[in-house]
């Protein structure tokens, strides 16, 4: 699905979610819901040290961070990782924070769906229909007689 | 007996209605949840120096997302 639409389709199902980012895992962005790319592209960059941040912070559990929600006094700032792609969120204090990590990993599924392809009408041969009955009847009186 | 003065009766109800409003709206605590990969989960607060880092990095988040 294309970045933009499913971003779009965020935030239509998810009124927990201010503002949302994707982004690749050293900063660049795919798409965002902000009106400027200069403002993106800064959320992006936060969003990435923040998230090399959390990596550092659980170095000691040596399992790779998926998911991050940082509860701030007035917003929680919310980070969902899948690969390499990485969706960055803010939301109004005290977020359904189930709901708002389950809507930011689907937005993150629907872009790694490949396309739908038309499908491909193969033709196939077209089956000989058996003689009828009229045709077999000339070609047996033409046999006949020509035997004869 | 001496009846309570009306300034200690205003002094106990001020207390009461501090205490109620505090009680319904406590202050939120800043901090950070890690989930990682298999299912586990790490909490990180302001009493913690990792945990401070990741709140100013997400304060610069939500400051990136909000300004205009």
């Amino acid at each position: 699905m294309d970045p933009e639409q499913s971003l779009a389709d965020l935030k239509q199902i998810s009124a927990q979610v201010d503002e949302a980012v994707i982004f690749r895992q050293e900063g660049t962005v795919v798409a965002s819901t902000l009106e400027t790319s200069d403002r993106a592209a800064g959320m992006a960059t936060a969003a990435a040290r923040l998230l090399e941040a959390a990596k550092q912070a659980g170095a000691d559990e040596e399992k790779p961070v998926v998911q991050l929600e940082a509860r701030l006094a007035d917003a929680s700032v919310v980070i969902v990782r899948e690969g390499e792609t990485v969706i960055a969120a803010t939301t109004a204090a005290a977020p359904t924070i189930g709901l708002v990590m389950y809507d930011l990993r689907t937005c993150l599924g629907a872009l790694a769906e490949p396309k739908q392809k038309p499908k491909k009408t193969e033709q196939k041969p077209k089956k000989k229909k058996p003689a009828g009955r009229k045709e077999a009847k000339e070609a047996k009186e033409e046999n006949g007689g020509a035997a004869a | 007996m001496r009846r309570p003065s009306w300034l200690l009766l205003l002094l106990l109800a001020a207390g009461a209605a501090a205490a109620f409003y505090r009680l319904r709206n406590p202050r939120r605590r800043e901090m950070v949840d890690l989930y990682f990969d298999d299912g586990s989960l790490a909490t990180y607060g302001e009493d913690d120096p990792d945990g401070v880092s990741m709140l100013t990095l997400a304060r610069a988040v939500r400051h990136a997302a909000s300004s205009r």
